[in-house]
C-alpha cells in the first residue's frame, strides 16, 4: 500500500477516525507480531506503519461487556453490560453521541453492535449502515466492507467522520467448534498436517486455579470431548484463516480509504474485543482472564503525526478508547468517565512511563484481573484461590506465584490496589457486587 | 446427535436439503442457470439450532463470446436486524472468462447496491470494472483504479463453480482465488477427493468430492452429481446448494419477515 501521496481534503485539525473493529482476535494473531502461522498482509502493514502496543486489554474478555466499555468509556459493572444479552444504561452517552454532540462529527457504524442486539439500525449517537447477515463474518465482512468503501467515496458534507468498521471475524471460530467438536477418526485434509501450530505449550494446568475458571474450561468442547492433539492443532488452523478472512477485508478497506480524499487527516485504530484461548490453558473461546482472552492486539496510524513501526509497551485498555477518540477530536470526555485515558502521549512516545496497572473483570462480575507491568494477579468473588504471575519471567501464566512467600509484598500490593479501584466503581443498577475473598 | 463436518448427507438427514432438482441432459459445456440457496448452520445441537437461510446465488452462463465463457452471476444477502428484516445487498458480475481450467475470469463489470429499510442515507452503491491480463488484475472502482500483481493463476470463486463442473482433475499448480470479485487469497489448489464421496440419494446417486484449500478461507468442500451438475459447496458453516426454487424462496423469506426466536430464526429437523 501507498502512502507517498496521501490526500487530505479537511479544512480544520479535527482528524477523521476509522475504527477497525475485529471480534475474538488473539493478541498474537498477526503475521506482523511474529505468528509464523498465518498471514496477514493488511494487519502487518498498518503495524508496519503504525505504533503498537503490546500490553492492551479487555476490561472484561467478552463481546458485550468490552464492546460497552469500549463505547461508553467505562467498566461493564458501571454500564451495565456485565455479561451478553444486556442493555447498556439509557443515561450514558455512546461515543458516537460525544462527538456528533460536543465536536461535530459524523458519526457511522457498520457492523456488529451487541449491545444488546448483535445487529441493529439504531445506535444511540450513530448513522447504522445495516449490513447483518446471521451474525456471521463470513457472509457479513465483505458487506461491511463494501458498504464503508461506498462511505468512504460518496459521503457528502464537510464535517469529519468517526466510522466504525466492527468485523465478525475470527468470531465465526465459536461456529467451527460447535460443528467439529468430536474428535474426527482421521484429519479431514491430510495435507494441511504439517502446516498445523504445535500444541499450545500450556494445554494441561498443574497450578492452583479458582473454580469458576476450572468449572469454564471443564464446559469447553475439546475439554469434555477429550480433543486429541491433533484436533486442537486442526482448531487453531482453522481459526488461522479465519484471521486471515478478515485480514483481506481490512486491507480492501485501507486500499479505500488510502484512495480517499480523506487519508492524509484521519487516525486509524485497530484492535479486537477480546481474544480466543487457542488450547492455551486448555481454553477454547473467551471469559477468562488469561492473556488469550484478556489482551488484545492494538495498533493505532496518524501519518505524520505518530511515529511509523514503534513498538508502546505502556499499560492500557479498552477504557482508554473513549478518551482517545475524544482527545483525538480535541474535546474533553464526559466529566463523569473517570477511569481511562488518552494513549496518544504513549504512541507519541513510546517510552513514556506506563500506567501503574489496568483493571478486568469476568464471568459475570465475579472475577477480577489487575495487571502491572511486571505480574498479573486474577481472584474471584468469594473464592479464596488467589493467582498471581510473574509476566516477565512467565509470559505463558504457567507458574501461580499467589502462596509463594517471596511474592507476599507482590501480592498484598495487587490485593490493594485492586480494593482501591473497586472503590471507585460506580455500580449500574442490577449489577451483582464483586465480592473480595480477602480481609480488607 | 448428528455431528459435523456439514456434508450433503448431513443436510440431508436434518432437513436442510430435501432433494437436489433433475437434471435431465444437464451440459456443463453449454448454456445453463444453476441457481443456489445461501444459508449457514453454526450449531447441530437441538438447544441452539443455528440453522438459517441467508441468500441466494445465481449463476448464468451465457453462449460464448469469441471463445470466452460468459457469465452472468447475482449473489444476495439478507441483511437483518437481530429481530427483524433490514434488506438486502446484491452483487451483480457480468464477467467474461477464459475457456481453461479454472474459468479465469478477464474482464468484468461489478455491481453493488444496498436495499436498506433505513435507506435516507449517503448512496452506498458501487459500480466496479475490471480485468486481468499478464498477470496483473486492475479494477476501478468509483472511478478509482487499483492494481494488483497476481503471481501466477486466477480463479474467481463463483466462476470456478463452472470450471468444476467441466473439469474434475486437481489443480496442481496453486492459484490465487479472487473471492467475490472483491478479496485477493493466495496459494489456493483444488483436489479431487473420492475417499470423501458420498451417496445421497437414489435420484441423485453419488456425489463426488473435490476440496479447495488456501489462505483465508476455511476448506471448501464442492460436490457434483453424476451429470457434473455442482450441486452443493460447503465451507465451515457456510452452505450453498442447488434448488430451483432458490429465488423464490429468498423472496419468501424477504416478504415474511421473520419471527425471532431466542438465537435461532428457523429450526431445522434435528
Amino acid at each position: 500500500m501507498d502512502t507517498e501521496n496521501l490526500r487530505s481534503e479537511s479544512p480544520d485539525n479535527r482528524p477523521n477516525i476509522l475504527f477497525v473493529f475485529t471480534d475474538q482476535q488473539h493478541f498474537n494473531a498477526v503475521s506482523a507480531f511474529g505468528n509464523p502461522h498465518l498471514h496477514t498482509p493488511s494487519m502487518d502493514w498498518i503495524t508496519r506503519e503504525g505504533v503498537r502496543f503490546t500490553n492492551c486489554y479487555a476490561t472484561d474478555p467478552v463481546c458485550a461487556p468490552c464492546r460497552s466499555s469500549i463505547f461508553f468509556g467505562r467498566m461493564p459493572c458501571e454500564t451495565g453490560v456485565y455479561k451478553n444479552e444486556l442493555w447498556p444504561l439509557e443515561t450514558l452517552p455512546t461515543v458516537g453521541t460525544w462527538l456528533s454532540q460536543n465536536a461535530g462529527y459524523r458519526s457511522v457504524y457498520c457492523g456488529k453492535w451487541h449491545l444488546f442486539q448483535s445487529e441493529t439500525f439504531s445506535i444511540p449517537g450513530f448513522e447504522v449502515i445495516g449490513t447483518g447477515a446471521n451474525c456471521e463474518g463470513n457472509f457479513t465482512d465483505s458487506i461491511i466492507t463494501r458498504a464503508c468503501d461506498a462511505f468512504l467515496h460518496s459521503r457528502t458534507g464537510d464535517e469529519p467522520f468517526f466510522l466504525v468498521a466492527s468485523y465478525q471475524q475470527p468470531h465465526d471460530i465459536c461456529g467451527w467448534i460447535d460443528l467439529n467438536q468430536y474428535n474426527a477418526e482421521r484429519l479431514r485434509y491430510p495435507e494441511i498436517a504439517p502446516e498445523l501450530p504445535p500444541l499450545s505449550p500450556t494445554l494441561r494446568v498443574s497450578h492452583a486455579e479458582p473454580e469458576l475458571m476450572r468449572e469454564r474450561r471443564e464446559n469447553n468442547a475439546g475439554w469434555k470431548n477429550n480433543w486429541s492433539e491433533e484436533h486442537w492443532r486442526y482448531y487453531e488452523w482453522s481459526y488461522n484463516r479465519q484471521v486471515e478472512m478478515v485480514d483481506a477485508e481490512i486491507g480492501r478497506l485501507f486500499e479505500s480509504l488510502l484512495q480517499s480524499p480523506h487519508a492524509r487527516n484521519t487516525v486509524v485504530i485497530f484492535t479486537s474485543d477480546h481474544g480466543e484461548g487457542l488450547g492455551r490453558h486448555g481454553f477454547q473461546g473467551k471469559s477468562v482472564l488469561y492473556d488469550e482472552a484478556a489482551r488484545l492486539p492494538f495498533v493505532i496510524w496518524r501519518p505524520g503525526h505518530l511515529p511509523q513501526g514503534a513498538t508502546a509497551h505502556q499499560l492500557i485498555s479498552a477504557l482508554d478508547f473513549m478518551p482517545t477518540v475524544c482527545g483525538l477530536a480535541g474535546i474533553s470526555p464526559p466529566e463523569d468517565m473517570r477511569l481511562g485515558r488518552s494513549i496518544i502521549p504513549f504512541a507519541a512516545n513510546p517510552s513514556a512511563p506506563s500506567p501503574e496497572f489496568v483493571v478486568a473483570a469476568c464471568q459475570a462480575n465475579r472475577g477480577r484481573m489487575v495487571r502491572s507491568m511486571k505480574m498479573k494477579y486474577i481472584v474471584f468473588s468469594n473464592d479464596p484461590v488467589e493467582m498471581l504471575f510473574d509476566m516477565e519471567a512467565d509470559a505463558g501464566e504457567t507458574v501461580n506465584l499467589a502462596d509463594n512467600p517471596d511474592y507476599s509484598e507482590e501480592l498484598q500490593w495487587h490485593r490493594d490496589t485492586l480494593v482501591k479501584w473497586e472503590r471507585e466503581m460506580v455500580y449500574a443498577p442490577g449489577v451483582p457486587p464483586f465480592v473480595m475473598p480477602f480481609p480488607h | 446427535m448428528p455431528t459435523g463436518p456439514l456434508t450433503p448427507s448431513l443436510l440431508k438427514h436434518i432437513g436442510v436439503i430435501p432433494s437436489f432438482p433433475a437434471a435431465p441432459g444437464f451440459d456443463p459445456a453449454a448454456p445453463y442457470v444453476n441457481r443456489y440457496r445461501i444459508w449457514s448452520i453454526t450449531s447441530l445441537e437441538p438447544e441452539n439450532h443455528l440453522a438459517r437461510e441467508t441468500g441466494m446465488l445465481r449463476i448464468e452462463r451465457l453462449p460464448m463470446q469469441e471463445n470466452c465463457l460468459s457469465f452472468r452471476i447475482l449473489h444476495r444477502i439478507l441483511l437483518e436486524e437481530s429481530n427483524g428484516y433490514g434488506g438486502h445487498n446484491d452483487v451483480t458480475v457480468e464477467v467474461l472468462c477464459a475457456n481453461d481450467a479454472l474459468s479465469t475470469p478477464l474482464e468484468w463489470k461489478l455491481e453493488s447496491t444496498f436495499t436498506i429499510a433505513n435507506s435516507e442515507r449517503d448512496n452506498l452503491s458501487s459500480r466496479e470494472t475490471g480485468k486481468f491480463s499478464n498477470r496483473q488484475l486492475t479494477r476501478s472502482v468509483n472511478g478509482i483504479e487499483y492494481t494488483f500483481d497476481i503471481s501466477g493463476r486466477l480463479a474467481a470463486n463463483w466462476c470456478l463453480f463452472d470450471a468444476l463442473q467441466r473439469s474434475i482433475s486437481d489443480s496442481h499448480e496453486p492459484f490465487t482465488l479472487f473471492e467475490g470479485f472483491n478479496l485477493i487469497r493466495e496459494g489456493h489448489r483444488v483436489r479431487r477427493r473420492p475417499d470423501l464421496d458420498e451417496a445421497f440419494d437414489t435420484a441423485t446417486g453419488n456425489l463426488r468430492c473435490s476440496t479447495q484449500l488456501g489462505r483465508g478461507i476455511l476448506p471448501y468442500e464442492y460436490w457434483l452429481d453424476s451429470s457434473n451438475r455442482l450441486v452443493a459447496a460447503i465451507s465451515g458453516t457456510r452452505i450453498y446448494f442447488l434448488d430451483d426454487k432458490a429465488e423464490e424462496a429468498i423472496a419468501d423469506r424477504e416478504h415474511n419477515q421473520f419471527i425471532y426466536s431466542g438465537r435461532g430464526a428457523w429450526i431445522p429437523k434435528i
